[in-house]
């Protein structure tokens, strides 16, 4: 049993020295770069952005207005821009400093925009991959909104639902109770309309802080979506065009006040769509290298391009198109490894010492996730091992024990092992 | 003598603990009237919303609860007997010294379990009479890792307490203090359920390793 108890103690060292120890080491010496802003310049016709790095070139120096020389704008061709450059060359993002510097309206292309035209045309659609079906916490409860409020302000209805294996059911907030008959009624509707029970998942966005109530998307259990509103009290029930064999799996729903699209669709496949309002038509983003499970997704609207940026933990790549007839057609892509990939002296410095390390991390919901070292790893057990092989021992037995902690955990082992088997 | 040593231990811990149960209970009777006073000043759909899509707690009374607990019946349960060294002569008697402590471990856990579920059938309670069933695992997902920081609380100071060397003392007591850590990450409710089978791993690993300075107070280590 006193064996055991070694053993344990001796384990629970290494694993909390391995979840704080680099995370202390690396809040004391490692700089959390924040992701590149990548954006398709409509001036330039190539992809810009701004990003922080460690060591900024004398030339990205020059272009420093104030003491901020360690954020750098830069282009595909090695340009590097001042602040102000930068957004002279997104003039359909900073389209309000372009007005106050009086450089609107603007002509591109043989175009004229003014702030007004670039206010109507804009839109930013995002999906996070922490946000995808069966990633994020769902409570399994949904407010269906009125969407004819009689009113400018939404407001939440006094029921939710949720999905049951034959149907919604409805639970009024004031009662706290089923509402058999709404139940009955929304169920009802869902299943005139060709729906299958039980549902694989409801897609809406679950806030009255939107410009207009679009209602749920309801995938049913062969995969046809349905589009279900609360108008006037009543259901009001719609099965989308949209091919139940594409195998939607997440349907990101953003309201806007321009009513052009319902949000983004994401498949098995990981394709991603743009759902249009108009007959539910899918807008097909030809994207290369999307893996939704790890890359955040962006696309930004403006008068002229649909431009899709996407990104993991070490690069971001952006793809500019135009629409026509539906179809959007790439007119460039760009991949930029991000600055914060780089290892720095640091991180090479924390990897030697610290052969592995574990992290609480938030991917949706929290997940512990261990990050095992490099060669150079080697370098830190090696020297552990030197400073255990330095010590006095009475018991052989202990030295045994000792080594063998320390080959497999370096630092970690050598600590815990001096706290647990004591001689 | 393990049944005498666990009454002994019952004797020692039953007035202390009476009180511990009975903060426990205001700390219920406060979470609701937390809850009732968010029913009376909004509507229910507002209620609903703010705890079911924005993570409002309406238990927050009860986050710290279990670790307060677990750590005040470690003191009770060990700092008498570590006044005088009166545990040396527990563990001098013939009897397995593992089971010995594990017996007064069990008691101190005992009682620890009694005020957590007074805190669970409250909180369970309280979310069945104003939310549905989804609010219920919403709200033990989130207040399961606050009990599992209580049963480190308590197995934490033990760990302290039981070592004879200061230094160690204080080295036992930083890693009390991580596992403690370890299920109170500022996230909104219902993200600790995927790792919660990981981190639970630690619970039964402090457990037997709280054996380990009462080994080292038998054998009279202060190095």
């Amino acid at each position: 049993m006193r064996r055991l108890s070694q053993w344990c103690f001796a384990a629970l060292l290494v694993g909390l020295l391995a979840l704080y120890l680099p995370a202390l080491y690396d809040k004391a010496f490692v700089m959390d770069m924040e992701k590149t802003h990548l954006l398709y310049s409509p001036t330039l016709k190539q992809f810009i952005w701004k990003e922080k790095v460690l060591n900024p070139p004398a030339e990205a120096r020059a272009k420093a207005e104030d003491h901020h020389a360690e954020f750098v704008y830069r282009d595909e061709s090695g340009h590097y821009y001042s602040r102000e450059e930068f957004e002279r060359n997104l003039p359909f993002i900073y389209y309000k400093n372009m007005e106050l510097w009086g450089l609107l309206p603007l002509e591109i292309g043989g175009q004229t925009f003014d702030a007004a035209a670039i206010r109507e045309n804009r839109r930013v659609l995002e999906l996070k991959s922490n946000a995808i079906h069966g990633r994020a916490v769902d409570p399994g409860l949904y407010p269906l909104l009125e969407s004819n409020p009689g009113q400018a302000r939404l407001v939440f209805p006094e029921d939710r639902y949720r999905l049951t294996p034959d149907g919604l059911e409805f639970i009024n907030a004031d009662r706290n109770e089923v509402d058999e008959k709404l139940s009955r009624t929304f169920t009802a509707a869902l299943e005139d309309a060709g729906f299958r029970f039980p549902a694989r998942f409801v897609a809406g966005k679950h806030t009255i802080l939107k410009a207009y109530d679009a209602g749920h998307f309801i995938v049913d259990a062969t995969g046809a979506v349905f589009h279900l509103k609360r108008v006037n009290g009543e259901p009001r029930v719609f099965r989308t065009p949209i091919d139940p064999a594409l195998g939607v799996r997440h349907i990101e729903v953003s309201e806007s006040r321009n009513r052009d699209y319902y949000g983004l669709l994401l498949t098995e496949d990981d394709r991603i769509f743009l759902l249009r309002e108009q007959g539910y038509a899918l807008v097909k983003l030809p994207l290369k290298g999307y893996a939704p499970e790890r890359m955040d997704f962006k696309v930004i609207v403006d008068p002229l391009y649909y431009t899709a940026v996407y990104s993991d933990d070490a690069t971001i790549q952006g793809m500019a198109a135009t629409l026509k007839n539906g179809v959007l057609h790439p007119v460039r892509q760009y991949t930029h490894t991000m600055s914060r990939a780089a290892r720095s002296t640091a991180q090479i410095v924390r990897d030697a010492i610290f052969p592995f390390s574990l992290s609480l991390e938030r991917e949706g919901r929290l997940v512990l996730k261990a990050h095992v070292g490099s060669r150079i790893s080697l370098v830190g057990i090696g020297l552990a091992l030197a400073v255990l092989a330095a010590m006095r021992w009475s018991r052989s037995g202990e030295r045994f024990r000792r080594f063998g902690l320390v080959l497999v955990s370096g630092i970690f082992g050598l600590a815990a092992s001096a706290m647990a088997f004591d001689e | 003598m393990i049944r005498t040593i666990t009454y002994k231990e019952y004797l020692k811990i039953r007035r202390p603990f009476l009180a511990i149960l009975a903060i426990n209970l205001v700390a219920v009777a406060y979470v609701w009237l937390e809850t009732r006073e968010l029913f009376r000043k909004e509507h229910a759909e507002m209620v609903w919303y703010q705890v079911l899509q924005l993570g409002r707690l309406y238990y927050g009374a009860l986050e710290y609860a279990p670790v307060a607990v677990g750590v005040a019946l470690a003191l009770v349960q060990f700092l008498p007997e570590m006044r005088n060294e009166r545990i040396r002569l527990s563990l001098h008697l013939p009897v397995d010294a593992s089971a010995m402590m594990l017996a007064h471990f069990g008691a101190g856990l005992a009682a620890l379990c009694c005020c957590l579920a007074v805190q669970a059938a409250g909180l369970a309670w309280i979310t069945r009479a104003w939310f549905p069933a989804e609010a219920l695992t919403l709200a033990f997902g989130t207040w399961l890792p606050w009990a599992l920081a209580g049963v480190a609380g308590y197995l934490g100071v033990v760990l302290t307490l039981l070592e004879p060397s200061f230094p160690r003392r204080l080295c036992n007591l930083a890693a009390a203090a991580g596992v403690v850590g370890l299920f109170y990450r500022d996230v909104p409710p219902g993200v600790y359920a995927g790792v919660l089978p990981w981190l639970v791993v630690s619970i039964p690993l402090l457990f037997l390793a709280d054996l380990h300075p009462a080994y080292r107070y038998r054998s009279r280590r202060a190095g």
